[in-house]
């Protein structure tokens, strides 16, 4: 079909340069493919950290080479053994040879028995058949007979070619003996060394075989790049920890160690990002921690995008503004659009611990996140704001029910109006005079409401018989009282602030308020009873009672309320504005009432049924109850948002107003609202009560960062329960003891379980301070430590500060000792009673052991009521009580080795004779014939030490 | 820096004031009558579909979205991803009515002339299927694929999160080729605009063929022989299509409400949806006394607009102006296109009633689930 040129529409030519153009076009677009794909950015981190790896190996061989005096000895060994081996050579030529020819007959003769077996099993079965049928077993029994004695010829000859060549074997051996022996010291001296170069021999290019080095760079080649890359996606999946998709439940695909290469090697720890080294190995990463990443993954913790293997994608999330900048000036960084779950910033990090350790008062390792936590229990933010974690918890404010026996309305007035000018510390947040509500039209309605509040507060108080007059005491043995009985466990005087961080210490030691200025705030007859019967006033609360005598309390009242605020009591309420009143009456009346009605309903109303109604309405408005006891509120709901999930809550469900000087992001809106709470009503035209009414807690920036960390990890998880930290039950024992031990603070006294015990710093003397509770569940016995807490009876007679009575009920008594045991690893309640009873010998060893001339234990021990010899600030705990309080295998493990279990004790290791000791001349005169018997038997005698301890003080 | 001229933007891109713009300005391009053409002439935009006039239009529409890219508000909508493919609807709609346009004057052009029209080719050319048609198709194919590896490289999939029954995004926005159907929900109940007008539309752009009884222009480009037809596609197409998903992807924002391309897309934006019915406004408002409990009663007035306005127009306009076209196509037809003709404006009117006295529906009858 020959068509002219001229005829056709399209000319060929004109269609053939189109195609190549195209085709060109496609080429190129499939070249732009590829390199799109090869300069990935994983890609070429993985690439570079290859380089810093072979020089990290590199650096590892320098510093791992041997000393090489050793070396050159051994090199020298090993060519002597060589040198002989060659002289032995033809010798060993001729063992190879005949052991060459032994194995071809033992070949042969295997290879007969091996056969001969099968026919044996043939001829067994044969016999069997012909037993069976009864027919031709003779025959049969004949041929087995046969083949069984066939069997035992070949096999003693496959026997004896094979002790030949054992025989040749053992003689080489022991010709090479010498130069095997020079060369295994050899390896060993480089073994470090070797670990290293093979390694180089995979990574390094110049280290490689020339076959190694071709195949290594044609394997990352582009295109080729699929079949067996070196440069490759990295992921560590976890099953037991997912991924909600919302569809579907995902097991955690975490890729991050597609970049941070040397996240698990300590040889990077300075290297630049992404190949640093984790900065806590000891707890993360490596298969010796206790959590390895292999385990838990990255996300896990970090949060962020695990599939992602961008620096963007991976959801990163800069510290600070300044990391933003830098980030987007060196990674492109920009935010990851579509993903709530972004990483959190470094300063959050901790966030992520609490998804697995939800019920654990102390988080050890995540000292932010437990501050955030425990500044949420002093702040009593659970009070408005419902949190799984603290459900079952009592308000945290002073009860109100009896406040007219203990506050003036004065007081009450000015110190809810504006709690710090009392106190400069206090955890009563202000609500009033906030950004929101500090205008002059709000502070007529402001001042009413606390009037109308203070009103309400006092016309519900119930009466508390107080003590018409208290005996007058000492301000300066009130203040050494104060200083030394106990009361600083929970109570600081702290006048002015003091420029120190919030930690968890400092939490301990505040625990209770700051007690400056309550001469200002309550009367002596108030602080007297108070003192010596918290529960008296408060039946619920956790303030301990020291026992103190009538002079003690008469005393401390003295020194306390010596205590005033002159700068406080010199200001004056403003008088209560009727009309203000009236104005807010009518504002509360007419959201549920025509304006005729509530117009009318106020006009009816007296003063008092007003001030009632105001302050009822505010109480309500501003959540009191949350915190306080008040009458009449008692099964008011919080008025706050839920904040079980808040860390997971869309950050488009946080309303940042025309806050928009800010990243919106969850964290900093966290931030912006804990440092003002009223900020987002910012720019905002609203009625008054639909105003943001957050108090505010003047938290520091420290407070407010750790609060942040802790909002961060209420958060959704979906963690197997046997990865969670308390997903057992003695976790869940701990934890629901130590919660208590927390909450009455008995770690601002107590170490207990590593932390606490800041009292020591005012006391002075760890000695002289309350005791160390490590191991306390091993040592002390269940039902003694029971009976010790409902009543405290004195144990170091020395010790001028005092074990508190607490306020505490069985089941909590009970939680509390099983923290101890579980914590210690001795579950047991009910024990069989340890006597000495009995044990004469033992006993005796033991007294001779605690003698003057030996541990002399009197020295520092009470013994029965008779006092120490020594120094009274040396004096240790009366060995009497020791049966009925102490576990007998704990006291042979302190006896043991003290120092392992209370470090800095003054007790020392008691003298333990060895075999040494005792075996010289005439060492029967020095020690009893029953101790050189023993002697050497370190147990055995530590026991009899004890047995003898158990006896002290029994007839 | 120019925010005069965006504050005048974002006035004029408010939907009444745009729509009325494009509806006005529509019929002086494609000018369906002497009327229009004489003015269409006179105010030269014949000259849109000369070479010089395409590259003027493509410079103006160039020129504003290049502008538009620096602007904080309206970049952040050029740039998003997922408007790319709008981007470049903008460019081939013009592109492709320009060329139709452009090629159609010229035929007419030839054609005054007393010339044959350009893609006559004479019975001497040829075009044959293979090595023509196949090898420009592979060629086509080749090129197409280059140019999506190029898109895809240079714009990854723009993906977002994991869906999330309970979180819905906002704006929630249908995709591009369907955001004409969403802007109708704005103003329809949406068994009209997402299930009846889009039959309609199916079925009357398959009727098209059985209507169009004109043998002119078929096989060629040509505008003076079929204005009115392509005055009234025109119509429909841009306006009504073209425009609607143009605002559903760059003036929507959070709650569906309208933005300015340069205004901010704030999520506190309130827009009062005071929207009453027509039974309201004539039961409570201009009667006050109370709506009627019966809901045949309570819609009646709107019930007699519409049968009034499918049911008498027709005939009247049957027996006045477009005599002719009933005589020419039989009462069937003629029917037929008056109905579908009716629908397509329905939907202006609709959008007008809303703008102008914040008419929600003609007929509210919730207890069937019907409003119209």
């Amino acid at each position: 079909m020959d068509l002219k040129k001229e005829e056709r529409y399209y000319q060929p030519d004109e269609l053939h340069r189109w195609f190549g153009i195209s085709s060109v076009l496609f080429l190129a677009s499939i070249i732009i493919m590829f390199a799109n794909d090869y300069i990935r950015e994983w890609k070429g981190h993985q690439r570079a950290f290859r380089e810093a790896d072979v020089a990290l190996t590199r650096a590892n061989i320098e510093s791992a080479a041997v000393d090489d005096a050793v070396k050159t000895e051994l090199e020298a060994a090993v060519a002597t053994a060589e040198a002989q081996l060659a002289a032995d050579q033809s010798q060993l030529d001729e063992l190879d040879s005949l052991k060459t020819v032994a194995e071809g007959e033992f070949y042969w003769a295997n290879m007969n028995f091996m056969g001969t077996t099968a026919d044996l099993d043939e001829a067994r079965y044969l016999l069997e058949h012909g037993l069976t049928e009864r027919h031709g077993e003779m025959e049969a029994r004949k041929h087995f007979e046969e083949v069984t004695a066939k069997v035992k010829l070949f096999k003693l000859q496959s026997e004896g070619f094979q002790a030949e060549i054992d025989g040749y074997d053992a003689e080489t051996t022991t010709l090479q003996a010498r130069h095997k022996k020079a060369s295994s010291e050899m390896n060993e001296l480089l073994a470090d060394l070797s670990v290293f170069e093979r390694k180089l021999l995979l990574i390094d290019p110049e280290a490689m075989s020339m076959a190694n080095r071709v195949a290594n760079v044609m394997r990352d080649l582009p295109v080729l790049d699929f079949l067996a890359p070196s440069i490759k996606i990295q992921q560590i999946i976890v099953n037991d920890i997912r991924d909600d998709v919302n569809f579907a439940v995902v097991p955690k695909v975490d890729r991050c160690t597609s970049c941070h290469l040397g996240i698990d090697n300590t040889g990077f720890a300075d290297a630049p990002q992404p190949y640093t080294t984790h900065p806590n190995l000891d707890l993360f990463i490596i298969s010796a921690s206790s959590h390895p990443m292999n385990e838990f993954g990255c996300t896990s913790c970090h949060a962020g995008r695990g599939r992602g293997t961008s620096f963007t994608s991976a959801g990163h999330m800069p510290a600070d503004a300044e990391q933003a900048r830098e980030w987007e000036e060196k990674y492109d960084w920009e935010p990851l659009a579509f993903w709530e779950e972004k990483m959190f910033p470094a300063q959050y990090s901790e966030a992520g611990c609490l998804k697995c350790h939800a019920s654990e008062p102390t988080i050890r390792g995540a000292e932010k996140l437990t501050l955030g936590l425990t500044i949420m229990e002093k702040a009593s933010c659970f009070g408005c704001h419902q949190i799984d974690r603290f459900d079952d918890w009592d308000r945290r404010g002073p009860n109100l029910a009896l406040v007219s026996g203990k506050l003036t309305k004065e007081f009450a007035f000015k110190w809810i109006r504006n709690p710090r000018s009392f106190r400069h510390n206090t955890w009563m947040p202000a609500f009033f005079n906030q950004t929101n509500n500090s205008s002059a039209e709000d502070k007529r309605r402001t001042d009413t409401e606390i009037h109308a509040i203070v009103h309400y507060l006092f016309e519900n108080s119930g009466d508390v018989q107080l003590p018409s007059t208290v005996r007058s005491g000492s301000v300066s043995r009130g203040q050494a009282l104060f200083e030394s009985v106990g009361c600083q466990g929970c109570h600081v005087i702290e006048p002015e602030p003091l420029a120190i961080e919030t930690d968890l210490d400092r939490m301990f030691q505040r625990h209770g308020p700051n007690l400056i200025g309550m001469g200002s705030k309550a009367t002596p007859e108030w602080v007297y009873t108070w003192i010596r019967d918290p529960q008296f006033y408060n039946p619920d609360s956790r303030m301990p009672n020291l026992r103190l005598t009538s002079r003690e309390a008469a005393d401390i009242t003295a020194y306390l309320t010596g205590l005033t605020n002159d700068r406080f009591d010199g200001t004056a309420a403003p008088a209560l504005n009727e009309d203000a009143l009236a104005d807010v009456a009518f504002k509360w009346l007419v959201k549920n009432a025509s304006e005729v009605d509530a117009k009318s309903r106020v006009d009816e109303m007296d003063l008092n049924e007003q001030l009632l109604f105001v302050g009822k309405r505010s109480i309500l408005h501003y959540g009191c109850f949350s915190c306080h006891n008040i009458p009449g509120f008692e099964d008011s709901k919080p008025i706050g948002t839920p904040l079980t999930l808040e860390g997971s809550k869309p950050t488009h469900n946080l309303d940042f107003g025309s806050v928009h000087e800010i990243e919106h992001t969850n964290y900093n809106w966290f931030e912006a609202k804990l440092t003002n709470p009223r900020i987002f009503d910012r720019d905002k035209v609203k009625p008054y009560d639909e105003r943001l009414r957050m108090p505010n807690f003047n938290l520091s920036r420290t407070e407010v960062e750790a609060v942040t960390t802790a909002l961060l990890g209420l958060a959704k998880s979906n963690v197997h329960a046997d990865k969670m930290a308390d997903g057992k039950m003695d976790d869940l024992i701990i934890n629901r003891g130590m919660t208590i031990i927390k909450d009455y603070n008995c770690q601002g006294c107590h170490i207990i379980n590593g932390q606490g015990g800041q009292i020591v710093d005012i006391i002075g003397d760890p000695n002289l301070s309350p005791p160390n509770l490590n191991t306390q569940g091993a040592k002390a016995k269940s039902d003694w430590l029971y009976k010790f807490f409902k009543s405290p009876t004195t144990i170091r007679p020395n010790l001028a500060v005092r074990m508190p009575t607490f306020p505490l009920a069985d089941d909590q008594w009970n939680d509390i000792i099983r923290a101890f045991q579980f914590s210690a690893g001795a579950t047991t309640t009910f024990e069989t009673p340890h006597s000495s009873a009995g044990k004469t010998n033992s006993t005796f060893v033991g007294a001779y052991l605690a003698s003057k001339d030996m541990g002399d234990c009197a020295k520092c021990h009470v013994m029965a009521g008779k006092n120490p010899t020594n120094a009274r600030t040396d004096w240790a705990p009366d060995l009497a009580l020791a049966k009925d309080r102490l576990r007998p295998e704990w006291i042979v493990d302190w006896l043991r080795d003290p120092q392992a279990i209370m470090p800095g004790t003054k007790m020392p290791q008691p003298f333990i004779p060895s075999k040494a000791d005792v075996e010289f001349e005439g060492a029967e005169e020095y020690f009893p014939q029953a101790v050189i018997r023993m002697a050497g038997d370190d147990e055995a005698l530590l026991e009899s030490l004890r047995d003898y301890i158990y006896s002290v003080g029994e007839k | 820096m120019f925010d005069w001229l965006k504050e005048i933007i974002n006035l004029l891109s408010t939907p009444s004031i745009s729509f009325t713009l494009l509806a006005v300005i529509i019929p002086f391009v494609f000018p369906p009558t002497d009327w229009f053409e004489k003015w269409h002439r006179r105010l030269g935009l014949h000259h849109l579909w000369s070479i010089r006039g395409g590259w003027g239009l493509f410079g103006l529409i160039t020129a504003f979205l290049v502008f538009g890219f620096f602007d904080e508000n309206f970049g952040k909508i050029l740039s998003k991803p997922d408007n790319v493919p709008i981007m470049m609807l903008i460019y081939f709609v013009f592109f492709f009515v320009w060329l139709s346009m452009h090629s159609a004057y010229a035929n007419d052009a030839r054609l005054a002339r007393g010339e044959k029209v350009e893609e006559d080719y004479g019975p001497d050319e040829k075009v044959l299927v293979w090595p023509d048609l196949v090898y420009i198709e592979l060629t086509a194919l080749v090129l197409m694929t280059v140019f999506l590896i190029i898109w895809s490289v240079g714009l990854p999939a723009p993906l977002e999160e994991p869906a999330n029954p309970s979180l819905s995004p906002n704006p929630a926005k249908a995709p591009w080729y369907f955001l004409g159907l969403q802007e109708m929900l704005v103003y329809f109940d949406p068994w009209l605009a997402g299930v009846i007008f889009p039959t309609f539309i199916i079925v009357g752009l398959m009727a098209l063929p059985y209507i169009d009884d004109n043998p002119k222009a078929s096989g060629y480009y040509s505008f003076a022989n079929r204005r009115v037809s392509i005055f009234i596609f025109m119509f429909g197409f841009l306006a009504l299509w073209i425009f609607l998903i143009v605002v559903g992807t760059f003036f929507r924002g959070p709650n569906w409400n309208f933005f300015g391309p340069f205004e901010e897309w704030s999520i506190a934006k309130v827009v009062p949806l005071t929207n009453v019915n027509l039974s309201e406004y004539v039961w409570v408002k201009l009667l006050r006394i109370g709506l009627p409990s019966h809901w045949l009663v309570r819609e009646s007035v709107g019930i007699i607009m519409l049968l009034l306005y499918f049911g008498v127009i027709p005939v009247v306009l049957a027996r006045g102006k477009l005599r002719g076209l009933v005589e020419r196509l039989g009462p069937t037809s003629y029917a037929l296109i008056i109905f579908l003709a009716l629908a397509m404006v329905f939907l202006p009117i609709k959008m007008y009633l809303r703008w102008t006295i914040n008419l929600k529906y003609i007929i509210a009858i919730p207890e069937a689930f019907f409003n119209i």
